[in-house]
């Protein structure tokens, strides 16, 4: 009987995986995922990154037992990476939090539910403005939904951000600040279609390797895509590249001014698209979105320092690169797509080389096409569908809206149906900021005193964590509430812990680097009793009105989060056992997408989303009742935004005239670089095994044993200077802190001379203990990827 | 015994996608299907555990010669216990044993 089942077994692989083939051949979707597996089989997005891949998941006896790529999702075509093969795992780790622990003479103990929700609302109560909620890009849009309106719609306060402020916030700065308005205008399709890839400080082959794997198999056919990978260290995506440009750290500016130096100087800038479609722009003494106008003479002048050679002597790159890549620009015939993410994004010029990188496309008329489009990829599965779109930043309101634009408030406080002026004008703190307050005593300023951390790891994902999180779990009046799945460095010291449901424990929807939202159904039940992160939220709330918090009323008197039941009758969701009688993630998202018309980020009913595999905003009702999906925003082929006849229109122009900017900004030095007391530079990041600060990888054992511990990449000449080889272990140290690290030589990736590397996914080496928290002045994204360390071999008879 | 489904692009070299064929059907622990649009192999693997299966694929299969990417489709773990893959020692347990 076994050997037939294992049979089966694997003809069912050999059917899906040629299936997958067979569908990638054709390019379109031919069968349901599920058809012929048998079981219970439904859709969902990966839990991971922010591809968004789906996947089918197959529940047996209220457990996940297999996972396969679906191959009716237009993003993956039925792949899927290591990770997100494993993905059902990520539920099954042995140390799932579940129960509510309080802290207790340094020692966490067992609570009810009730009694934690009166703790949190007992301290919002006593002080709401000194309260703040941390959130994240793993929480879904119906999750920051409901966060956002507690305490922008409710408390009254903008103290609400989100881990996505530490790896897309230049992103959306340098989104808005060229275009008006964030996210971009491509998809991924302009993977299937483009001639060049730029990657600019990106590893896709590792972090988004669905997406490269679209790219590779082009190849494979025989087309002639090039693949210019522009980076500070080797990785498996330079094994694939015709092109890798080793640059300077913190020297890209100088790369993307000597591409447009060249297109100016050569007369092949687009001129007719920068004429109809484009204004210049520099940076005021104090940087701002909107900048001062420049001429184009002012902008070729500001570019005149920027020949081939002074960049080569700047960034490293042979002045024959520079030409080449202004070459590429310069040939309208070709589609070039640039990809990005953290090496762009966790930059203290991070808003600045985004708008550049947008200014080559722009400068070139390498926008608006298939295949020509400059994107910036996320890290976490809902940084766009939930941080970015629902708001949930300190300055964020529902669908693009700001709490610094009187018009916005209003439109959003009319929605809320809460009292004019509910929402204050002065955003709140930036991530950073909101911790570095959080870590000062009360007497000299640090006036939040109660943090509630949902979905994510600030313990270990925070910048220079000895100055903005360490600090306050010694101060007895800092109260720390962390809602997680399981136990990481911030639950560690956290006064309260709140054990959450995950991913297909609950109902959800997150939004994908393209646009794309996406929603799955509540599959198994949460372990113990783990429960929902949007119920948690509720059920504060809900306290907080019983208390009687007035702003947890409507101008009405009702609850803010109030739902009524098909006969009219209020259902009491604050409630677990009642929190399944309706849906409230639909509730909350059809409530939500009323805002997302106001800059034309329309999304459709939650009904369409249950029978799609993600839809791309703007979603528009067609006139026979259906809803159309948009893949090209400000090109009129494909964008029902754009007035017939434009071609081109930047609707959301920052200058009102329907242009886009293109910036001029000046390469600079990093606030630290390497010197005689700490003279390598640090680079830090991901791996392919494990996502983030692996506290859902880490559990996963197959995942574990492939990757079991971090490590510093280091160049053998380095190596060899300092005595050591690969497994030696070595102090790795800054003006800020220290940790001890294998050496890895020949690794995964190669780092030049002088430089190292370290990923962050392991929580019993903190390299963040080391990193730098100074940040990008607009965007206030912390700069993970490059600071001064030493290293030197740990002292013999030393502990570890 | 894990059973994953995966799809491997071969080169579109053709010297290079014969020879890595060839190591691809000398390999114990895949079973492979028909070569479509001339790079394309869909496969199943069959390991003893999820972390063989994720060595071979992350790091074997890349190494072939001819091998430009490995795709996984689907994995069905319904008769593998998680926990029974044991987790290597703690570092400091680990130099303990061998002193």
């Amino acid at each position: 009987m076994e050997t037939d089942r294992r049979t089966l077994m694997k003809l069912a692989a050999m059917a899906a995986a040629t299936t997958t083939v067979n569908r990638l051949a054709q390019a379109e979707p031919s069968v349901d995922a599920t058809a012929g597996k048998g079981g219970n089989w439904q859709k969902a997005p990966c839990r991971f990154c922010g591809t968004g891949c789906h996947v089918q998941v197959n529940v047996e006896g209220g457990r996940v037992v297999a996972v396969a790529g679906d191959p009716l999702a237009e993003v993956n075509k039925g792949l899927c990476c290591v990770k997100g093969y494993h993905v059902g795992l990520a539920l099954y780790g042995k140390d799932r939090l579940r129960t509510p622990m309080l802290k207790r003479n340094g020692t966490h103990v067992p609570i009810s539910w009730a009694e934690a929700i009166d703790i949190i609302a007992g301290r919002i109560q006593k002080d709401p403005k000194g309260f703040a909620v941390y959130g994240s890009g793993q929480w879904t849009i119906p999750e920051g939904y409901a966060a956002l309106k507690l305490v922008k719609g409710g408390l009254g306060t903008n103290n609400i951000d989100a881990n996505a402020r530490l790896c897309m916030a230049s992103a959306v700065t340098g989104y808005v600040s060229t275009y008006g308005v964030d996210e971009p205008a491509g998809t991924f399709t302009d993977l299937d279609k483009c001639d060049v890839v730029i990657l600019w400080g990106n590893n896709p082959a590792e972090m988004h390797p669905v997406l490269f794997s679209r790219f590779i198999d082009r190849r494979a056919r025989g087309e002639k895509v090039t693949l210019i990978d522009i980076g500070t260290r080797r990785t498996r995506s330079t094994d694939h590249a015709q092109h890798f440009l080793q640059f300077k750290p913190n020297s890209d500016l100088a790369i993307a001014n000597g591409i447009a130096h060249l297109l100016l100087e050569r007369g092949t800038f687009d001129e007719e698209f920068v004429r109809k479609h484009c204004n210049f722009r520099q940076d005021t003494a104090e940087p701002s979105l909107q900048g001062q106008p420049m001429t184009l003479q002012e902008y070729r002048k500001a570019l005149g320092p920027y020949t081939p050679e002074a960049v080569e002597k700047l960034s490293g790159v042979r002045a024959a690169d520079i030409r080449m890549l202004a070459d590429l620009f310069a040939n309208k015939e070709l589609r070039i797509t640039s990809l990005w993410c953290m090496g762009m994004n966790q930059h203290t010029r991070g808003t600045a080389i985004n708008r550049l990188v947008h200014g080559l496309h722009l400068l070139s008329g390498h926008f608006g096409r298939p295949g020509d489009a400059p994107t910036s990829l996320t890290g976490q599965p809902s940084a766009c569908g939930t941080v970015r779109e629902v708001g949930t930043l300190a300055h964020g309101l529902p669908g693009g809206l700001v709490v610094t634009n009187e018009k916005d408030r209003a439109i959003t406080e009319q929605l809320w149906n809460v009292p004019a002026g509910r929402i204050p004008a002065k955003p709140g703190p930036h991530t950073v900021a909101m911790w570095r307050n959080f870590s000062t005593p009360a007497d000299q300023g640090g006036d939040i005193n109660t943090v509630w951390v949902q979905c994510t790891n600030p313990g270990q994902s925070l910048p220079n964590l000895n100055a903005l999180f360490n600090p306050s779990r010694k101060l007895a009046d800092k109260f720390l509430v962390v809602s997680d799945v399981y136990p990481t460095a911030t639950t560690k010291d956290a006064d309260l812990i709140l054990p959450s449901a995950l991913w297909v424990e609950k109902n959800g929807m997150t939004g994908n680097s393209e646009r794309r939202t996406q929603q799955w159904f509540k599959m198994v039940p949460p372990p113990g009793e783990a429960r929902d992160d949007v119920w948690q939220l509720i059920a504060v709330a809900r306290r907080l009105f019983e208390l009687g918090n007035e702003g947890m009323k409507d101008k009405d008197g009702q609850f803010i989060f109030r739902q009524l039941d098909a006969t009219g009758r209020e259902v009491p969701i604050w409630q677990w056992e009642h929190y399944d009688d309706i849906n409230v993630d639909e509730r909350l998202f059809n409530e939500y997408r009323l805002f997302t018309t106001h800059k034309h980020k329309n999304l459709a009913p939650y009904r369409e989303y249950v029978k799609a595999r993600g839809l791309r905003w703007p979603v528009v009702e067609q006139p026979d009742g259906s809803w159309r999906e948009t893949q090209y925003r400000f090109a009129e082929f494909d964008d029902p935004f754009v007035k017939k006849g434009e071609g081109i229109q930047f609707y959301h122009s920052v200058t009102k005239d329907d242009r886009a900017l293109i910036w001029f900004h000046p390469a600079e030095d990093p606030p630290e670089k390497p010197d005689a007391e700490f003279p390598f530079w640090l680079c830090t990041g991901r791996v392919l095994e494990h996502w983030h600060t692996g506290t859902l990888t880490m559990r996963i054992p197959q995942l574990r044993r492939a990757m079991p511990q971090a490590y510093v990449e280091m160049h053998r000449e380095d190596a060899a200077r300092l005595g050591v080889q690969n497994g030696d272990v070595v102090v790795v140290e800054s003006r800020r802190g220290k940790l001890e690290l294998p050496v890895w030589m020949d690794g995964r990736g190669s780092p030049p001379p002088g430089s190292l590397f370290v990923p962050f996914f392991d929580e019993r080496m903190l390299i963040n203990l080391v990193t730098l928290d100074a940040h990008d002045p607009i965007s206030k994204q912390p700069d993970y990827k490059k600071c001064a360390v030493r290293v030197r071999r740990r002292p013999e008879g030393a502990r570890p | 015994m894990p059973v994953s489904a995966l799809v491997i692009t071969l080169s579109a070299e053709a010297a290079q996608r014969t020879r890595a064929l060839a190591a691809l059907r000398d390999h114990p622990r895949l079973l492979l299907g028909s070569v479509l649009n001339g790079t394309r192999v869909p496969a199943v693997l069959e390991t003893d555990t999820l972390g063989e299966g994720i060595r071979v694929v992350e790091e074997e299969l890349p190494a072939i010669e001819g091998v430009l990417f490995v795709d996984v489709v689907q994995v069905d773990f319904s008769d593998v216990d998680p926990a029974a893959e044991a987790l290597p020692l703690p570092r400091r347990r680990r130099r303990e044993d061998a002193a």
